[in-house]
């Protein structure tokens, strides 16, 4: 494996992820700096979906880049490309600090409940559907069925769990759960005809 | 062979979707260590999460957001850099007196021969017992030097780890507060944090470091909290550095 002399951004530069990681794991700031380029505007784009506020996003961001270079030793190829492993830390982290937020949240409400004019439940779901709405659905997920990407984006972009989701929306548990695995069931199945 | 659990069957696209309460989780991803139906699922599923990754409207990050990680990572970087440098640095009269030892006793050849048989039984056995541990245990290595999280307002922390000792090394940290000094806490796994003598304050710049008496074996975590002059028997205060060693 080519390991530059020195630490020449030029140089850094023509080094796939998988090479940078091995620098990384060796805490050179220059491999992290070239890593945090490459990536950042996709783990950027992954955490503002998620929480729809830029300052929030950031701290995601923030949160998902220093634990990539403080565990890069933890990185093998057998979880799959930098780039996905780097999303799937963002999206942990934002989930998580999405999560965080509600409950505080939560908490504050259940001491103003009082003084709501809509029962809390009706409110939340109302919120979380107009925010998928809001999105740009030129995507992947638009090309399901709106049950499933619904659910889906509940899920996946927003944290609920799959029994919050069957609250919100008023749906057995295992409507949400079926609906779930026929939507990425077809997800899967779009990306093998594309990948043939 | 089918899945013999399936309620746990169907929860995997959802454990895929990060859709599970924390109990499901759990039980889901031990499912999936054993059952190869579901972990057959798992796999053809994972595909359709990485696109859910990337599926997403495109934007630049911020330039503030690169500026300030990238100024932690130089800080923690140079702490690394400084700790490593100090841990490399032997007498140089040590190693030509364990190289004279060595030659010494191989030019008894009985007890040459000795020796070399009791270093070739030993790789043996060390090799036997190193291939027998699960692979999902984590394994330390025997030099390392690992990065703290500081919750502190400022400073960064490293930890320098040897098979027998461990040295904490702080920089730009804030004082510990009139009367009060930093102390180092051991954890063990469901445990509750055990004091260490190691107590230190920081100099003007933020900079210190402290040894950990006893070295780090068979701990879990490694804690600082602000304490009164003297340490504590527990803590007192939040820490403010801590370190996963396990």
């Amino acid at each position: 494996m080519y390991m530059p002399a020195s630490d020449n951004p030029k140089e850094l530069c023509l080094l796939a992820d998988e090479e940078l990681m091995t620098m990384v794991a060796n805490m050179n700031e220059k491999a992290f700096e070239v890593i945090y380029d490459r990536h950042s505007s996709a783990a950027y784009s992954l955490a503002y979906r998620i929480c729809g506020s830029q300052q929030v996003a950031e701290d995601a961001c923030q949160e998902a880049f220093l634990s990539v270079w403080r565990s890069g030793q933890r990185y093998n190829s057998g979880l799959g490309s930098v780039r996905s492993w780097l999303l799937s830390i963002t999206h942990n982290r934002a989930i998580d600090i999405i999560r965080k937020n509600t409950r505080i949240q939560e908490h504050v409400d259940g001491s103003e409940e009082a003084a709501l004019s809509l029962p809390a439940n009706e409110e939340t779901s109302k919120q979380a559907i107009d925010k998928l709405e809001a999105h740009d659905m030129k995507l992947r997920l638009k090309t399901l069925p709106a049950d499933q990407s619904q659910v889906i984006a509940l899920a996946f972009y927003s944290g609920y769990t799959h029994t919050e989701i069957a609250d919100l929306l008023s749906l057995p548990v295992g409507t949400v759960k079926g609906r779930m695995r026929l939507g990425l069931d077809k997800l899967r199945v779009q990306l093998v005809k594309e990948r043939s | 062979m089918h899945c013999d659990n399936p309620s746990l069957q169907e929860l995997v696209p959802v454990y895929i979707l990060h859709a599970c309460t924390e109990e499901e989780t759990f039980l889901v991803k031990h499912h999936l260590q054993t059952c190869s139906d579901c972990q057959t699922l798992s796999k053809a599923l994972k595909p359709a999460e990485e696109l859910l990754l990337h599926d997403v409207p495109q934007m630049a990050a911020p330039m503030r957001l690169k500026s300030s990680i990238m100024n932690t990572v130089s800080a923690e970087a140079s702490l690394f850099s400084a700790a490593s440098e100090r841990e490399q640095t032997r007498p140089a009269k040590q190693e030509k007196k364990t190289r004279r030892s060595i030659r010494d006793i191989l030019t008894f050849p009985v007890h040459g021969w000795a020796v070399a048989c009791t270093i070739l039984i030993t790789a043996f056995f060390s090799f036997f017992a190193a291939n027998q541990v699960n692979e999902t245990d984590p394994v330390m290595p025997i030099e390392q030097t690992m990065v703290a999280s500081v919750t502190a307002s400022k400073g960064s922390a490293v930890l320098h780890v040897t098979d027998k000792t461990a040295r904490l090394t702080v920089s730009g940290m804030p004082s510990a507060g009139p009367g009060r000094i930093y102390q180092v806490w051991l954890r063990k796994k469901n445990e509750q944090p055990k004091p260490t003598d190691a107590l230190f304050g920081v100099r003007s710049n933020g900079a210190g470091s402290v040894d950990v008496p006893g070295g780090i074996a068979d701990n879990e975590q490694v804690l600082v909290t602000s304490e009164p002059a003297g340490g504590s028997s527990a803590p007192t205060r939040t820490p403010i550095i801590s370190v996963d060693v396990a």
